[in-house]
């Protein structure tokens, strides 16, 4: 076998190696291995993009999801899909729902009527900040982020501590339809959620707007209501 | 030792046959009694077991902190046992292991936790697990060690034979599976003293033995004229063969919910027994064809190459 040879007797007349040969050797390591760490980036990349789909409003919109994930509670105008492997008791997820825009109702009015039910649902709701940002071909957006929390071992029968949880609310109007998709994970977990949110936010094309690269305009905020 | 490899009145050989053979079943015997002694760290570790209750958190990282360098100091300990004839310089062979060592400290951080951040993604799949595990832990790690063994020891007089390429390979991939090692053990806060030293020997292991498939190869471009595309292939073969082992450690220690450290330790074993012997092999064999050919050279034959055999087999 030649290449077994060639491993074994690189040099076939045991010639010395030229006195340039130790530095071209570095090169071409020092060039493989940026080319091998080149590929890990892709690789990396590919994990961090890989993503399923779901379908809302008769196929009116097409929102991903990370690959890994696991859909729950899945009908036509909304999903749920969780990271069932996290290391918190909440599970990081991404809950997507969808109405029909009233009469009459704008992007805010939407926006403000979101943060007055979560209010009333989340136990110790507080709303951080609210920016205006565009999806898709240019459509307004409202990105809200917030914080609550929950406790996700008490509804299993368990007792364990309760979690804060950060969240982030996407509400945009598209065809007549109001969607919200409200990105959430346990709030010592955000961080590093990051990759797979940005599958979620890249799927509706989340920019600032006019893509001018300058910080958000700030929405009006809403004064949260810790529930008792 | 005293002789310089590049001979002006002859080929460099990078080692004699007979002794050769004496240093192959040296290596052998160094590497079988290596094994035994982490073997019997690992027990011992897993009967004081009960210590580590005992312990606070300040002291269980220390203890763990210990258990991190005892596998490298083995290894470097053998090596004495192992080159007894021509025994390397204590400093280059500590010089080597510092220096893969601060070089993997250096990049450690700024490599696996900020470029690549390979907590996010490396576990993911099977096939990120394997590609990650050879593309960056394995290639980063290689480049360590050819990194470490090129500044430090090549050009030194006292690599004078195909196996100091090893050895100092060995010694640098210690180097870099000691601060995997802290790394480890900090990242918990101290870990239990059984389960975390089989997990510290696996390393040592895995590092070791592959360091030293590579050193292999630089043994070879230290001595004799090669290809450009040797050591990268040499690098690339020890990179895969790294991203392989803690690959197949990890899919195959587990059963279930629960995990089996040893076996673990077994496969570790098996597979650095493995990788060592195609090492011992391939370090045998070149020395030996160094030996014929400058026996043929001295004794006025002149090397010619062998006919390509293609015609017959293809029953033209």
């Amino acid at each position: 076998m030649l290449w077994v040879d060639r491993l074994i007797k690189p040099s076939p007349t045991n010639a010395p190696p030229s006195p340039g040969e130790p530095v071209r050797n570095d090169l071409a390591v020092a060039t493989t291995v940026l080319f091998a760490l080149i590929l890990a980036l892709g690789v990396r990349n590919q994990v961090y993009n890989a993503a399923q789909y779901a379908t809302l409003n008769d196929g009116r919109m097409r929102i991903a999801y990370p690959d890994r994930w696991v859909l729950r509670e899945q009908d036509d105008s909304g999903f749920t899909a969780v990271l069932l492997a996290g290391s918190s008791a909440y599970a990081t997820r991404v809950e997507v729902s969808s109405r029909l825009l009233r009469e009459g109702e704008t992007l805010e009015q939407a926006r403000f009527e979101r943060s007055l039910q979560l209010a009333s649902e989340l136990t110790a709701y507080r709303e951080l900040e609210s920016v205006a940002m565009q999806v898709f071909d240019g459509a307004p957006a409202i990105v809200t982020t917030y914080g609550f929390v929950a406790d996700p071992m008490s509804e299993l029968g368990a007792i364990d501590l309760p979690v804060v949880v950060e969240a982030q609310d996407i509400q945009f109007v598209d065809d007549g339809w109001v969607y919200v998709i409200s990105l959430r994970a346990d709030a010592t977990l955000w961080e590093s959620a990051a990759h797979s949110f940005a599958v979620v936010r890249n799927s509706i094309r989340l920019r600032t707007p006019d893509d001018t690269g300058s910080a958000p305009e700030a929405v009006r905020g809403f004064e949260g209501v810790a529930r008792p | 030792m005293q002789s310089h490899p590049f001979r002006a009145d002859g080929p460099p050989t990078g080692g004699t046959i007979g002794k050769g053979a004496r240093v192959q079943r040296t290596f052998l015997r160094s590497i079988s009694y290596e094994l035994m002694g982490l073997l019997i760290f690992v027990a011992i570790f897993h009967l004081l077991s009960a210590i580590g209750a005992a312990l606070d958190e300040t002291g269980l990282l220390l203890v763990s902190l210990v258990m991190a360098v005892v596998p490298a100091l083995l290894w470097l300990a053998v090596f004495y046992r192992m080159d007894r004839a021509e025994p390397e310089p204590k400093q280059l062979v500590l010089g080597v292991y510092l220096t893969g060592l601060l070089l993997m400290a250096a990049l450690y951080q700024p490599l696996f936790g900020v470029l690549f951040a390979m907590e996010g993604w490396l576990r993911v799949y099977w096939w990120s697990h394997l590609l990650g595990g050879v593309l960056v832990t394995g290639m980063a790690s290689m480049a360590i060690v050819y990194a470490a063994v090129r500044i430090v020891a090549f050009n030194n007089p006292e690599f004078d034979e195909r196996l100091d390429g090893v050895i100092y390979a060995v010694a640098a991939g210690l180097g870099v599976a000691t601060v995997h090692n802290f790394v480890y053990v900090v990242r918990y806060g101290g870990v239990d003293l059984d389960v975390g030293s089989i997990r510290i020997v696996v390393n040592a292991l895995g590092y070791a033995g592959v360091a030293g498939m590579l050193g292999y190869f630089i043994g070879q471009a230290r001595f004799e004229k090669t290809s450009v595309f040797y050591l990268p292939a040499g690098v690339v073969l020890s990179a895969a063969l790294l991203g392989l082992y803690f690959f197949l450690i990890e899919q195959t220690a587990s059963t279930g919910l629960r995990a089996e450290f040893w076996r673990h330790l077994l496969l570790g074993l098996f597979l650095t027994l493995l990788i060592m012997g195609a090492v011992s092999w391939l370090v045998r064999r070149a020395n030996e064809e160094t030996a014929r050919v400058a026996q043929l050279a001295a004794t006025g034959d002149r090397w010619e190459p062998k006919p390509v055999e293609i015609a017959s087999d293809r029953g033209e």
